[in-house]
Parts: structure tokens; sequence; C-alpha cells
């Protein structure tokens, strides 16, 4: 009896243990992974689409006012308008681009989070940042990665327009950085 | 307190109270609701003020409800402008800082109803400071905006908080220094009934012969001589495409699509006197949305009866106060007439200086030259050029039947209207004149605008640095 006892539990317990556990994604984990569709994305249409058409078949150019010029938009306006209509569905997920020198002032670090970060991917290009922050009582986990100059185009703009604090980047450089929201329940 | 009738006090406040209900409940259910009114509403939603839950769709709750019923009515017309200041861009948590000071992803935020006493001139509510919140330090990047006043932002000329389509550089670059009077000044030309043409080459045009009316009520044969040169029967559209007509079902129409909307089975029961704009908007549509989200037909948007002119709160004629307002109001769909729908239809119920002084202004004069011949098309200017303007989308130039949505601020006239024909700065300089639009643009004012000169001085600091950095890379 004992030992039929016995291998009923022990069957119980094995059944327990043979059972599959909830999966689940880390915030820095599902940060990245958002990440890389957005650095994808911005990457394709860069190459893809706004490369082609503008600099080797010659069809059409990508203008900051795109819809006066009957243009392309710019890849990294490509990558705001994504932010929000990401925004707008109230998912708890939020991404912006910044920088530490930003023609449009409104896009540079606010928070002391985007600040460390900022200064964190600059320091160190190959590496991301980070951390946990309380915005208006939500508290957030945010990622910052680093945003390449990835074409002339970024680095001819950013050089050229007077209200740019910077005018020596080059292809290649940390231009700025996307800061990445998830809210934390 | 109980009197001796047993009839007190508690009684009365009893009968009161119920009376009191009763009143408020006919006044509500029944009434015209002026009762619950808290305060005279703006010039923009007068007419739609007793239809409460246009507004209040929750009951009477404030909030997302009543944020997506302002968005229900005018978030086309904030696309349309390239709105700068889109909910979308404060909601993210980066910015709640910002929020904290001023909730931008609301619209009540700044623009309040019901409260007559801060209701500016462009008809809404808004807060002097709103800007100062967020730009407060705008000098340290623009050392030209150093000691401006706070409230003196968004002066026309200057910026707007939703269009600043004409306010950006590179199109300020483009345009500073355009003549007053462009050489070639001309309106867009509306190509909608030869694009319907040339998709519907098999539609042959209709002569006096064959129109199918003679059973229609209030028939009489003068409507089919003005009928027989008019786009609906160029385009084949007999009396029965508007109008009962118990032979229309006879008819063979293959592929009548105006517009790319279907003329076939219009066999509805509407007579001459009472075509309304659900008849017009089965060919139409495009210009009878646009007719609803402006204040001539943002009645019939809600549902309501279409807005009478005496209801109106700008000067009218007298004698116009009868009328209401539908496509056949400013139309007349039986006769080509150019004029009617672009001037005499407005001016036979607009009774303001701007509006009376129309006749005697230069725009007046070159639209009578446009009649007459001896001006080009769209080299005339006549009310509806300024105030419905020709629309281009794609290869398609229609015309903008929402007339409110370049009224106010002004400013929102420049890129669509005045620029066809003058520059950039004699045009905003004209628009801050008050007396000169009350004239209707006739007479002398400043042709310079203060602003101009700032972005003069913006413009030559540009090239400087471009010339610097060019020389610092090359040198």
């Amino acid at each position: 009896m004992i030992n039929k006892k016995v291998s009923l539990i022990t069957l119980s317990v094995l059944a327990c243990t043979a059972l599959p556990v909830a999966a689940e994604i880390t915030p820095q984990k599902m940060a990245d992974a958002i990440f890389a569709v957005i650095e994808a994305d911005r990457a394709v249409y860069a190459e893809k689409v706004v490369n082609r058409l503008q600099n080797e078949e010659e069809v059409i150019t990508a203008e900051e006012h795109w819809e006066d010029e009957q243009a392309l938009p710019l890849p990294a306006q490509m990558l705001r308008y994504g932010a929000e209509n990401v925004a707008e569905k109230n998912l708890g997920v939020t991404y912006a681009l910044m920088s530490t020198w930003p023609i449009n002032k409104q896009n540079e670090a606010v928070t002391d989070v985007e600040k460390k970060g900022m200064e964190f991917i600059v320091a160190n290009p190959s590496k991301r940042f980070y951390a946990e922050e309380t915005l208006s009582g939500e508290k957030y986990f945010t990622a910052v990665y680093q945003d390449f100059a990835v074409s002339e185009a970024c680095v001819t703009c950013h050089n050229d327009h007077l209200d740019s604090p910077r005018s020596d980047f080059e292809l290649g450089d940390v231009m700025g950085g996307v800061v990445l929201r998830i809210k934390l329940d | 307190m109980i009197e001796k009738n047993g009839f007190g006090f508690l009684h009365y406040g009893i009968l009161v109270t119920v009376v009191l209900s009763g009143l408020l409940a006919y006044s509500m259910f029944s009434g015209d609701r002026q009762l619950f009114l808290p305060g005279k509403t703006t010039h923009g939603h007068h007419q739609i003020e007793l239809k409460c839950d246009t507004c209040h769709v929750e009951s009477f709750k404030a909030g997302e409800p009543m944020q997506e019923a302002c968005l229900t009515c005018h978030s086309e017309s904030m696309e349309q402008a390239r709105d700068t200041h889109p909910k979308k861009k404060f909601t993210d948590p980066r910015n709640s800082g910002l929020l904290s000071n001023l909730n931008a992803t609301q619209c009540v935020t700044c623009h309040v109803e019901h409260s007559p006493e801060i209701t500016g001139e462009h008809g809404v509510t808004l807060p002097e400071d709103f800007c100062f919140y967020c730009h407060r330090d705008i000098a340290k990047d623009r050392p030209s905006h150093e000691g401006f006043e706070f409230d003196s932002c968004s002066n026309s000329g200057c910026h707007n908080y939703h269009d600043n389509r004409a306010l950006y550089e590179k199109f300020l670059q483009k345009n500073i220094e355009k003549p007053s009077i462009l050489n070639t000044k001309r309106t867009l030309i509306a190509t909608g009934l030869a694009a319907w043409k040339s998709k519907n080459k098999n539609i042959e045009a209709l002569n006096a012969e064959q129109h199918d009316g003679a059973n229609i009520d209030n028939y009489l044969p003068l409507f089919v001589d003005q009928w027989q040169g008019s786009a609906h029967a160029q385009s084949g559209i007999n009396c029965s495409g508007c109008h009962e007509n118990q032979g229309y079902e006879n008819q063979s129409h293959e592929n009548q699509s105006h517009e790319n909307q279907s003329h076939e089975n219009q066999n509805r029961s509407t007579s001459s006197s009472s075509l309304t704009l659900e008849v017009c908007s089965e060919c139409h549509s495009r210009h009878t949305e646009g007719f609803k989200q402006g204040l001539h037909g943002m009645k019939l948007a809600a549902g309501m009866t279409p807005l009478s002119v005496s209801e109106a709160r700008l000067e009218m004629k007298p004698d116009a106060l009868h009328r209401e307002l539908n496509c056949g109001s400013c139309h007349a769909p039986h006769r080509p007439d150019l004029k009617l729908a672009a001037v005499t239809s407005c001016q036979g119920c607009h009774d303001d200086q701007h509006s009376n002084n129309y006749a005697s202004s230069k725009h007046a004069t070159l639209f009578e030259k446009e009649l007459s011949g001896e001006l080009a098309e769209g080299e005339g200017v006549s009310c509806a050029s300024c105030h419905m303007p020709r629309k281009k989308k794609g290869k398609l130039v229609y015309v903008e039947h929402n007339q409110t949505r370049n009224l106010k601020p002004n400013s929102k006239m420049l890129r669509p209207v005045c620029m066809n024909c003058h520059g950039l700065e004699y045009a905003t300089a004209a628009l801050v004149d008050k007396s000169l639009i009350a004239s209707n643009f006739s007479g002398n004012f400043t042709e310079q605008h203060p602003s101009f000169n700032m972005i003069r001085v913006r413009m030559e600091e540009r090239r400087r640095a471009k010339k610097a950095r060019a020389a610092q890379r090359d040198p």
C-alpha cells in the first residue's frame, strides 16, 4: 500500500515536472528584438528604396519636406513615423530617435536615464545601454541603441545645418541613439 | 411645519422639484435644450450646440470620448494641415514632463467650449502662453527671438500650433524674394469633368430632344433649355438621373460613373424643389463630403436639418434669412453658370463689408474679364477662388467645398490660395491688415512684413555658415 502511495506521488511529481514551464521573455530580449526590426526596416528602406532610387537610378530624391517636393521621406523620418504609429496603438512600447547634437532641440536626451544612456553609447559604440526608470509614476525598462551615420545624406545635412551643434560627422559615426521603452507591469 | 390642511414645506419642496424636473426633462427630450447650455458656444459649434451628444458622446464625460468626438470632425483638417503638434508626438513617456505643464494630447486643454468671455477672434479659446511651456528657451537657439513676448508667437505671419506649412526654412528660402504679383498668376483649373470624359468615352452628350423629364413635378421647358448645355447633359446625365422619373429604368447607361460613382438605378423619389445632398453625393461625393465638413454643411453632417441662413452669426442679407443651405442653394444644376456658384450665390446671403466690397475690387474686375473671355480661365478671382480653392490630388484638380478649411487663422490661405498669384511676403502682409480685408483688398497697404527681415537675416547666416564649412573642408 505504502509502495503504491509512493509510486503515485512519484508519478505526480514526474507529471508536474514534465509540464511545460510558462515561457518568459525578459524586457531586454524583447527590447533587442523590437530594435532589430526597427533597425532592419530602416536599413532596408535606406538601401533598397532611398539609395536605389535616389543615387543609383536617379529617379526621385529623398527630402525632409517630401510632400512639397514630391520626394521620398528620409530614413530617419520613416523611423519617426513608425514610432508615432506604434505610440498611437498604446501597447506600452515606445521608441524615439534622439541625439546629443540634435538639430531640433526637442530631440535631445530628456530624462536622466536617456542622458546616461547617450553618454554610454557614444563612449562605447559597440555596447548597448539598459536601465529601468520611473516616469510619471510608471515604471519602464529603457534601452538605448546607437544610431549610426548610414548614408552620406545624413552626414551632409547634419554637418551643414545652421542649427546643428556639430559639423564634423563622418560616415559610420554615432550620430545619436534610439531610446526604446517597455512599460513594466 | 405641517399646516392644518396637511400641505407643508416638504410637500411644496417636492412639488417644486417635480415641476422643475418636468421642465428640464421636457427641455432635454422634447424642447430645444437651451436650458442646458452652460454658455454661448463658439461660432464653429453654435449650429450643433443643441445636439449635445455630438461632443458629449458619453453622458457628459470629458477625456477620451470627447477627444474622439473632436477628432471625428477635425482629424482630416489636422492631417491636411500636416499638424505639427499631433497627439501621437506627445504620448511617448519621455514627454511626460512637458505634458505635466500642458496636456497637449487633449484638444480641450486649449480649446474650451461655452466660454465666450475667453473665446478669441479665430473662434476658439486659446491660452496666450501655451507656446511658452515648451519653447521658453527659444532665444538660445534663435537669438533673433530674444525679448519677444510669450504671447506673440502665433500672430499671422509667424507660427501656428497646428499648421506651419508656409513656415519652414526651405519653403521660405524658395519664396521670400518673389514679386508682389507673379507673372504666372493663375488658379488651378478643375479637371473632374475632363477626367470623367476621358474614362467614359462611350457616353454621349444628350440634347434637348433626349430629355426624360416631362413628367417631373414643376417641369418647365426652360429647365431643359438650361440643362442641354450643362455639364450634366454633356456627361449623359438625364433628368431622371437626379429627379423622380418612371422612364429612367428603361434607359441603358452602361459605365455611367462620374468621378467613379455609379449613376445606375437612380430612380429616386425627388422633385426639383427637394434635391438634397444625398442625391448629389451619388456622383459628387468628394464635394459633398467637403461641404459637410464646413460651416455650410455641418448640421447635415450631424444628422440635423440643413443650416438656415437665419441661424448664421455672420451678417446676412435680410431677404436671404429664409434660405437653407444645400447643394441647390449655391448651384443651379440645370444651368452651366460659372459666376452663380462662384460669386452670385455667396453674395446672395453674405452681407459683411468684405463681401459687399468684392464687386469694386481688383479681384472682381479680373473675374469679369475672365468671364468675358478677355482673360484665360483661372486668371480671374471669385469668392470661390479664395474660399473654395481648387485642390490638386494626383492628376485630379477639384473644388474644395469645405469653405471653412482655410478661413481661420487666415494664414492658412497663403499656400493654397494667395501664392497662386502673389509673393509670400506681400500676401502675408495683406492678410494681417484687417482694414484691407474689410475693403476686399482695395487700397494701399504696407507690403512688407517685419518677420520677413528676420528670415532674411537667418538666410544670410545660413549662406555664410555653409560657405565657411565648405572652406573648412576644402581650404
